[in-house]
């Protein structure tokens, strides 16, 4: 070791040695260097006597006895302490017993507050808005694309069909609604429903004309087959790059 | 049940007579342990005492909830040092207790100078306490137990190791404080 070099660091080990900070290794490493440097023993004397000094000034502050009387105070004070009424001891012995077993009492905390939360998440689940009615267009040319018309609310058809659909899209991704499909021509009697079932006057005429609209028929693009090329050459191994194994 | 279980209508101690034989086989060396816990932090006797003997009480008064009675002790020591902090910080006394430490406490054998031997634990007082807590209370345990770390590991629930390295740190910090005291006067 080169304390000439790295003299901090040196005294810095020499003072953790001294207070009792070092590994074995180190400490015969430490005893050897301070054996024969003369700089290093001087700091490790110093830090040997600062640390009796610590330990000697903490001993003397925790020195002492209590007094003679101590013991006789103290009987006093515990024969002063009130009995216990015979409920608090039965309260005591349910709660000792709950203490040894506090795993089993823990789990069944959580079971009763998951079902709690199940319960109650639950009930709040069956609060369910109104169907909304959808209409089965009935055109040979194109699949069936239901009209949703949400019943949420009174209904109205100022937007055009292709708006409609969108709307109950976009409600759909917050909360899927059930919905009636209704047969072309049904209309009138599902309108009629509504108006009882909410006591609110439907927009008759618009709902008509939403279901007049006539449909656009499918486009159907004949698909383009190409033919097959044969191959100059034979594939091989090589040609679709590295083996994997 | 003997005399003192009869003398201890208090708590659920004294309606258990095989409770009682141990809690006073238990009680026979802890007093002082109790006592010097609360000493190091008031550094006043009275007062230590004071704390030492309620925190006796308050085991007397849950010992029968204590599973490891093995852990009397450090369960005691933890409830005196609790108690004597809570003290401390309740009544503010810190600055009173500072100019007071030097008057009440034993003195350490051989010490001449009187005066000087007070100022030097008036030091050491304010160095101590100025450690953060955890350090304070393995140096405390420390002096107390003769500096067996083992002894300190058992009262404070701790791995020996920290116990060692706690121990390491609260002497460097404290050599840091009164390291000037040695410069100045090399006798030391």
């Amino acid at each position: 070791m080169d304390c000439q070099k790295k003299s901090e660091q040196m005294t810095e080990r020499v003072n953790d040695f001294a207070l009792g900070k070092v590994s074995q290794k180190s400490e015969l490493e430490l005893r050897a260097h301070v054996a024969e440097c003369d700089a290093c023993r001087e700091a490790y004397d110093l830090a040997k006597a600062v640390r009796s000094l610590v330990d000697r000034g903490v001993e003397t502050l925790v020195a002492g006895e209590p007094s003679p009387q101590f013991m006789a105070r103290m009987r006093a004070r515990i024969a002063a302490e009130p009995a216990p009424k015979p409920w608090s001891w039965e309260a005591w012995r349910i709660w000792e017993r709950a203490s040894r077993r506090p795993l089993s009492y823990a789990a069944g905390a959580v079971v009763l507050a998951t079902l709690l939360i199940v319960v109650v998440t639950g009930l709040s689940r069956r609060v369910v808005s109104p169907p909304a009615v959808a209409e089965v267009a009935s055109t040979a040319s194109a699949p069936p694309s239901p009209v949703t018309v949400p019943l949420e609310s009174p209904v109205k058809l100022e937007r055009p069909r292709k708006n409609l659909a969108s709307v109950s899209v976009r409600s759909s991704r917050i909360r899927r609604e059930p919905e009636v499909l209704v047969p072309k021509g049904e209309l009138l009697a599902v309108a009629q429903f509504y108006e009882a079932a909410h006591r609110t006057p439907l927009d008759r005429e618009q709902l008509y004309a939403a279901e007049q609209e006539p449909q656009k028929p499918v486009e159907l693009k004949p698909i383009e087959i190409m033919p097959l090329e044969p191959l100059a050459k034979p594939v091989t191994d090589s040609d679709n790059g590295p083996s994997l194994f | 049940m003997d005399a003192l279980a009869a003398s201890f209508p208090g708590s659920a101690v004294s309606q258990d007579a095989s409770l009682e034989r141990e809690f006073e086989q238990r009680l026979a060396d802890c007093p002082t342990l109790a006592y010097r816990v609360a000493l190091g932090v008031l550094r006043n006797s009275a007062e230590a005492e004071d704390v030492a003997q309620e925190a006796m009480l308050r085991a007397y008064r849950n010992f029968h909830r204590l599973r490891d009675r093995e852990r009397f002790r450090a369960w005691l020591v933890r409830t005196a040092w609790r108690l004597a902090l809570d003290r401390i910080r309740a009544s503010g006394r810190r600055e009173r207790r500072e100019h007071a430490a030097y008057l009440d406490i034993a003195r350490a054998p051989g010490v001449e100078n009187i005066t000087a031997a007070r100022e030097f634990e008036r030091h050491v007082a304010q160095a101590l306490d100025a450690l953060p807590e955890k350090l304070r209370l393995v140096m405390t345990l420390a002096a107390i137990e003769g500096y067996n770390t083992s002894e300190v590991a058992k009262l404070t629930s701790l791995p020996e190791g920290t116990v060692k390295s706690r121990l390491f740190s609260a002497r460097k910090k404290l050599a840091e404080s009164l390291e000037w005291i040695v410069k100045k006067n090399p006798s030391r």
